[in-house]
Order: structure tokens, then C-alpha cells, then sequence
């Protein structure tokens, strides 16, 4: 039973969900060719280099980071029905727990090689053992958008205000777990490059740079995956024209706010204005992409921005220039300001 | 086969189904109503994707709450979208559903058969057409000849002959004892099914034959169309 219901999430996403890491690991490998490597290297050697119990904090940041970066992908990965299948099957909870802890261990699997390859120790597995029970818990699908669920979502009153609110409502613990993820991760990345000398001072802020692209993406997947469930209510764009700029303007407006705890964290934890303005810079376009391509290509490409500022600033100046055709298409092409518009009339009306 | 007591969704404060009470002992039941009437997420709880806010579920006389795996042996659900992911194959899908209701393989060829579905096994979910996405759910909900069968918009982007093929099926002997089919389809369920329930607003607004729900609005020897035109 457990081998065949993993196989059917391999078969029903996992296997799609995996080859995200192949970003990763070709970062990795152009990082070799590049001879960049060594801020990866040193992190990982500061990771395994924290004394204990400060080490418990960072491994556990760690396996957050990554057991909600699983389930983020699985559930934009695998399917509603995939989910609604699990569901009306006759399986008792321990059965359904080790179908999606070991699906979420395996799925872990390319990271954790390159994990254990750079600390050059094996004592990684124990954050990604920690971490596929994070992701593993619920793990499942976002169910297929319900008029029922969803039709109580719709917005009240005017302006922003309710629009922030209503992401956070209809994202649910999707946002809200990014939010502690991201802030843990910079926590636990703070106390790994501060905490030892075996970080160079230029490391430093590649490594942020890393860290905070990839919590923009996660982030950002988020809000994406949540946006995704107000899809019923979202209209012919023909019905109301609006201008690009307007909706730019409304998207980021509507979702930047959400990335400032976070944010506001990495201030605090003294990460150097430069990460910091990498990961709103980097955040804010990976939001409009998610818009137009999804959540799990918002990940891969936070996750390709995150190797490219641990290479070099050039490198991730490039990639975030790179993004931009795609969110300007995502602005031109359609539009989430006008579907908040036209739910609002239909809240009115 | 599948009753329901008092069972009641409520989200966001609001209630989506609202105080349902049914009993269906055998044969086929037609669930009509408007987009929104509540008819999906009736299915929702009666599968047990989705626990009632109030009331209870009872499954082949298992308690959907207190003893879920039991009531889900007698159980087949084909949902109203047939979201298969576009890389996996059927006999994947279905040899994993087989496996989980401790089935032989052998029952995955038998279902395809039946269902005329063999020649589709090997082909990614993704070059299916949406009918053919549709058969395979069905197989899948049916793969265990279930007492209880629910489906949800069931003849939806099916051909005349897929229709006709499914509507052979579930009036044989091989048919499921109990059968609920949510739709608006009125052609079609009204050949099939001996009894309809109406709903309106989360509500039953009426339950019994053509004739019975015709004397209960006052519209003696009506259609069913000018009934559910009527009530719903």
C-alpha cells in the first residue's frame, strides 16, 4: 500500500514537482564552472560549523524552509483530483500519513544530495527528515476552487484594505506559514553567518541575497497558489478594460504588504540593505509571474535567483532583468486588479 | 445504502447545505437543482472530502465520522472534474486505487472492460479528451463495485454512445445498489432514475417521482423540467 500510493504521487505530480530541483542542481553545477561555489560551500560548512543548541534553531529553520517549499510544490503540482482521490479512498490515517511523509522524503531527495555534497557531512538528513515531516503533515493538493468555499470570500467595502485581507483569508495557512518560514530561514541564516569565521565578509552577501530570493519566492508561490482560488469569480478581461500600469500598480499594492514581516525581519536582523532590496526587487516580479505561469514556475525561478546571488550580483542583476518580459506579458496579457474590480460590482450588486 | 440526518454545512457563518435528511435504500436517485443550490457540496460531505458542520452520515450503515475507512469500502465517488494530472497514465491511476481497496490487478483490465476504456490505459491523462478524462474517473469510482455510488455531473463532455454505454451499466445487475446522480441533465436522469431530489438554497425542497412531486406542487402530470423550473 505505501509503494503503491507513492507511486501514484510520483505518478500524479511528484515526479513533475521534482524536476523543479533540477534548477537547483544546474545552479549548482554552473556555480562549479564558475568557480562561485565557495559562498554555497561556506555556508553550508557555517551550518554544520554552529554550536549546538544554536544549531537545533537553524536545522529546524531549515527543515521549515524546505518541508513548506514541498508542499507548496505538491500542491501546485499534483492536482485537486489527486487530492479528492486520497480522500475517498479507505485508508486509515496512519496509512495516509506514511504515504505522504515518504512521498515528501523523496521529493526532498535532490536537495538533500546537494545538501550533504556541500556540508561535505551527512548530518543535513536530519533537517530533511525533520523536514518532510513538516511538509508531509496535510500534504495534499489545493482543492479545486468551490463555488461553496469560496463564495463567502467575497470582499466587502472598498479600496486595498479588503484586498489584503481576503489574501490572507482565501491563502489561508499557505501565507501565513511562508511568512514564519521566510523569517525563520533569515533568522536561521543570520545565526549561521554570524555565529563563526568561516564565512568570508564578500560571502555574506551572496548568501543573503540567496536566502532572501528564495523567501520572496516562496512567498510569492503563495500568494499565487491563493489567488489561484478566487479563479471561479475571475472574468472576461474584455468586460473591464483597465490600464497596465493600473494593474501593476494594484498587484503589488495588494501583495507587497505581505512581504514585509519577513522583510522587516532581515532589517532587524542587520541583512545588508542590498539583500534586503534584492528580495523585494525579486519578490515583487516574481509575484506578477505568478500570476501568469503559476506557482511552481515562480519557485523554480526563485530558486535559480537565489543560486544566482549566491554566485555574484551580476549574475543576479541578470536573472532579475530576465524576469521581466515575463511580468510585463503577465500585465499585459491579463490582470488580477480587473477580477477584484469586477467582484467588488458583484459584491455591490 | 446512503442516509443522511440532519446534516448541515456551514462556511463562512453561512449555511451551504442546510438541514438535509435523505435516505436512499437502493436504486438510482437524481440530485437537481440550480448552479450554487448546494448539490456539490452535498456530494462533498457525502463522500467525507468535506465533515458536516451538523448531522451525520451513514454509509452502508457505517458512520462516515466514527468509522470512515468502512463506510469508504462501500463507497465509489466520481467527481464532478476529472483533474488527472496530464502525465499520468490511467492504468496507473487505477492500478493505485485497486491496490488501496486491496483489489488484483486483474479488476483494472475488468473495469476497463466494461467500460470500453481498455485502449486509453497507456495514454498520458494529458492526451485524453475530457470524456475520456471522465471515463477513467468513473472506473475509478466503480473499479470495487461499490454498494454506493455518487456522481457528480456524470454525462458531462460525454458522447451519445458513452452516455448510452453508462446508462447500460448502471441499470444491469453489475450496478451499485445505490446510486446518486447530481445533474442537469434532465434527459438523461429521467430515464434512469425512479426518484429526484430538489434542491434550492442548501435545502430540500422536494423528494419523490415524477407524479409525487408533481401532486406536491400542485402541477398534476407535469414534466420534469416544468417541476424543476417550478420548485428550484
Amino acid at each position: 500500500m505505501l509503494v503503491a500510493g507513492v507511486r501514484y504521487r510520483f505518478a500524479n505530480g511528484l515526479r513533475a514537482a521534482m524536476s523543479i530541483w533540477g534548477a537547483l542542481l544546474v545552479g549548482f553545477a554552473v556555480a562549479e564552472g564558475l568557480h562561485a561555489a565557495p559562498p554555497l560551500v561556506a555556508w553550508g560548512r557555517a551550518w554544520m560549523a554552529t554550536p549546538f543548541p544554536r544549531r537545533l534553531l537553524l536545522d529546524g529553520g531549515v527543515a521549515l524552509l524546505f518541508g513548506l517549499v514541498a508542499r507548496s510544490m505538491f500542491a501546485s503540482s499534483v492536482g485537486a483530483w489527486g487530492a479528492e482521490q486520497l480522500d475517498v479512498l479507505p485508508l486509515n490515517r496512519a496509512q495516509r500519513s506514511a504515504i505522504d511523509y515518504f512521498s515528501t522524503l523523496m521529493f526532498l531527495a535532490p536537495p538533500l544530495v546537494a545538501c550533504v555534497a556541500v556540508c561535505g557531512s551527512a548530518s543535513p538528513v536530519f533537517a530533511f527528515v525533520l523536514a518532510a515531516g513538516f511538509g508531509g503533515k496535510r500534504i495534499r493538493a489545493v482543492s479545486r476552487p468551490s463555488s461553496a468555499a469560496s463564495r463567502h470570500l467575497l470582499p466587502e467595502g472598498e479600496g486595498y484594505g479588503w484586498e489584503w485581507g481576503w489574501l490572507l483569508r482565501v491563502g489561508e495557512e499557505r501565507i501565513l506559514f511562508a511568512l514564519l518560514t521566510s523569517t525563520l530561514a533569515a533568522a536561521a541564516s543570520w545565526l549561521a553567518i554570524r555565529n563563526n569565521d568561516v564565512v568570508a565578509p564578500l560571502a555574506v552577501l551572496r548568501i543573503e541575497s540567496a536566502f532572501v530570493a528564495f523567501a520572496a519566492g516562496l512567498l510569492a508561490s503563495a500568494i499565487s497558489a491563493a489567488r489561484n482560488l478566487a479563479r471561479p469569480y475571475r472574468v472576461s478581461e474584455s468586460l473591464v478594460p483597465v490600464s497596465s500600469a493600473a494593474r501593476i500598480n494594484a498587484l503589488l499594492v495588494t501583495s507587497l504588504p505581505l512581504m514585509l514581516a519577513p522583510l522587516a525581519a532581515v532589517a532587524l536582523l542587520r541583512f545588508s540593505l542590498g539583500a534586503l532590496l534584492y528580495g523585494a526587487f525579486s519578490f515583487a516580479l516574481l509575484l506578477l509571474i505568478g500570476e501568469a505561469r503559476g506557482e511552481s514556475v515562480v519557485m523554480a525561478i526563485a530558486v535559480v535567483a537565489a543560486v544566482g546571488g549566491a554566485l555574484d550580483a551580476r549574475v543576479a542583476i541578470v536573472i532579475v532583468i530576465a524576469m521581466l518580459p515575463f511580468a510585463w506579458r503577465r500585465a499585459v496579457i491579463t490582470d488580477a486588479t480587473r477580477d477584484l474590480r469586477v467582484i467588488r460590482g458583484e459584491a455591490a450588486a | 445504502m446512503i442516509e443522511t440526518d440532519r446534516v448541515a454545512k456551514l462556511i463562512g457563518g453561512r449555511p451551504i447545505v442546510n438541514n438535509v435528511t435523505i435516505s436512499i435504500p437502493s436504486g438510482i436517485v437524481a440530485l437537481l437543482g440550480r448552479n450554487g443550490a448546494g448539490k456539490t457540496t452535498l456530494m462533498r460531505l457525502l463522500t467525507g472530502i468535506w465533515k458536516p458542520s451538523l448531522g451525520s452520515v451513514h454509509i452502508a450503515g457505517h458512520d462516515l465520522a466514527s468509522d470512515p475507512v468502512a463506510a469508504k469500502r462501500e463507497l465509489g465517488y466520481q467527481p464532478e472534474h476529472p483533474d488527472l494530472h496530464p502525465r499520468m497514465r490511467p492504468r496507473e491511476l487505477l492500478n493505485f486505487v485497486a491496490a488501496a481497496r486491496g483489489l488484483a490487478r486483474g479488476e483494472v483490465t475488468r473495469i476497463a472492460d466494461e467500460l470500453e476504456i481498455g485502449g486509453l490505459l497507456d495514454s498520458r491523462c494529458g492526451a485524453l479528451s475530457q470524456g475520456q478524462r471522465r471515463l477513467v474517473t468513473l472506473a475509478a469510482a466503480m473499479i470495487h463495485r461499490p454498494a454506493a455510488l455518487l456522481l457528480d455531473e456524470p454525462t458531462n463532455a460525454l458522447d451519445t454512445h458513452r452516455v448510452a454505454t453508462l446508462k447500460r451499466y448502471l441499470q444491469s445487475e453489475r450496478a451499485p445498489r445505490a446510486t446518486l446522480v447530481s445533474t442537469h441533465q434532465l434527459d438523461f436522469v429521467v430515464t434512469i432514475a425512479q426518484r429526484f431530489i430538489l434542491m434550492r438554497d442548501g435545502a430540500i425542497v422536494g423528494d419523490g417521482s415524477v407524479e409525487e412531486l408533481g401532486a406536491q406542487l400542485g402541477m398534476p402530470g407535469a414534466s420534469l423540467e416544468a417541476i424543476v423550473l417550478r420548485a428550484t
